[in-house]
């Protein structure tokens, strides 16, 4: 009886599993991309907050730390927003992410680093280290759009 | 260490039995050191000055881009980057001063004469993948710059590939014909109406970092249609779609000078989204390296030339 629950249990974890790694399906890429283009417009708003203050010293440094806790948030989950076969047709995203999925994620790596050293600077108020780092953040969005955003559709 | 006395024993030895050797020895070697220091000198009769702005031009021209197979982790300028067209697959030379490989056996007046009218020094004539269509309108002293900064690349002994270009575009011969339709030779001309900063971002749009190869359409044969200057190409390399970049609603007319300047400097549109593609190396390795007045220039510029509309086809 005993072992008849224990392999019920392991059964039913190997399906879990199983269904995990599943390819998703359309409808899955789909709410896949939604979720990632959101984040990533989510990106762009961010990025454009942080100009402001870097470049015309515009907003305040509470507005910095938000901005760059959600490049950092996002960025951590950046691979997780790319599963297999969640390619739309609307979607810019290159065969390239797949197929050279560590460097892909070694570029989304890079960029938590980055934002992540601006949300320190920006949480102890330093505004000339909050500057400093800017560079490398928006180095680390053009980095991965160089090799794996495709061209406007 | 079998053979070679101590530096130490050689000098006591040499005062010891004559001092008058001593003294030969020592004009000798004041002697060597003249020449030691002259030396460089005479092997290198480029100026520091024409090294380091030819090192500008280059960045200026975006050689960089075409001439260096980062992805394949090629030697730098030692050629064998894919370029895909609509015509085949060109692939850039090397040009380091290699004299077998790369262009180590060519003269000034080689480079200014594949610039400046798009012939090897055997007489070929490249293909306009190579924009020289552009670059006919350097300058001879920024050739003559280049070429000094050229001397100082590391020689790449990386054979060049053959491009893949099929028939008829692969024609070399057919070359000499593209040119006489569509090739018009010759330097830029300032326009003594405009400011210099005008005419400094012409020079450089136009000739150096040849924005219109990309971004103004062609025609079927691959002629630039510069009647519609930088509106954009729907079929550009990798038959990607390039932008329209004159000051039109479907250009960009909603950017400002200062946008248009940070965006040659790191890559940020005015909505906060980051450059990707082919115009995130240009900005890597050529205008991201320019000066800040250059890249105001370029802007003033763009923001000058006729508003057009982008062009479907």
């Amino acid at each position: 009886m005993k072992r008849i629950f224990l392999f019920g249990v392991a059964a039913a974890a190997a399906l879990a599993v199983g269904q995990a790694v599943l390819p998703v399906q359309a409808q899955d890429a789909m709410a896949a991309y939604e979720s990632r283009h959101k984040a990533m417009e989510s990106l762009s708003g961010s990025m454009k907050t942080l100009a402001a203050f870097v470049k015309e010293n515009q907003g305040s440094m509470s507005e910095v730390v938000a901005a760059a806790d959600n490049i950092h948030t996002v960025a951590m989950n950046i691979p997780s927003m790319f599963p297999a076969n969640s390619m739309t047709e609307k979607s810019r995203a290159k065969a390239e992410i797949w197929t050279m999925w560590s460097d892909f994620e070694a570029d989304a790596k890079a960029l938590a680093e980055a934002s992540n050293k601006m949300l320190m600077a920006a949480k102890a108020g330093d505004a000339d280290a909050v500057k400093a780092s800017f560079g490398a953040v928006g180095s680390a969005c053009g980095d991965c759009h160089k090799g794996y955003r495709g061209p406007k559709k | 260490m079998r053979g070679g006395p101590a530096p130490g024993r050689v000098a006591h030895v040499a005062t010891a039995s004559a001092p008058m050797v001593t003294n030969r020895i020592l004009r000798a070697a004041m002697l060597l050191a003249a020449f030691a220091v002259a030396l460089p000198a005479l092997a290198q009769p480029a100026d520091g000055d024409a090294v380091a702005r030819g090192e500008y031009v280059f960045h200026a021209a975006g050689c960089e881009s075409c001439h260096t197979d980062r992805k394949g982790g090629g030697a730098s300028l030692a050629g064998g980057r894919a370029l895909e067209t609509p015509f085949g697959t060109f692939y850039a030379p090397n040009i380091t001063p290699h004299p077998e490989y790369g262009i180590g056996r060519w003269t000034v007046e080689d480079l200014i004469a594949a610039l400046h009218r798009g012939v090897s020094p055997g007489g070929a004539h490249f293909f306009p993948a190579f924009p020289y269509p552009s670059y006919t309108q350097m300058s001879e002293a920024d050739i003559r710059d280049l070429w000094a900064w050229l001397q100082t690349v590391e020689p790449a002994d990386t054979p060049n590939r053959a491009h893949d270009v099929p028939p008829p575009f692969g024609w070399r011969f057919l070359a000499g014909g593209w040119k006489w339709m569509f090739f018009e030779p010759g330097r830029f001309e300032p326009d003594p109406g405009k400011s210099a900063q005008w005419n400094r971002g012409a020079y450089l749009v136009r000739a150096l970092a040849h924005c219109g190869e990309c971004h103004t359409p062609r025609n079927f044969l691959g002629g630039r249609k510069d009647d519609y200057h930088l509106a954009g190409n729907p079929h550009g390399a990798g038959n990607e779609p390039v932008p329209n970049i004159t000051p039109h609603d479907s250009g960009i007319a909603g950017w400002s000078e200062d946008d248009i300047a940070t965006y040659l400097d790191f890559g940020m549109t005015p909505d906060g989204d980051f450059a990707g593609g082919a115009m995130a190396e240009v900005i890597e390795h050529g205008t991201g390296n320019l000066s800040d007045d250059d890249r105001a220039a370029i802007a003033a510029y763009l923001k000058d030339i006729p508003a057009l509309p982008s062009r479907s086809e």
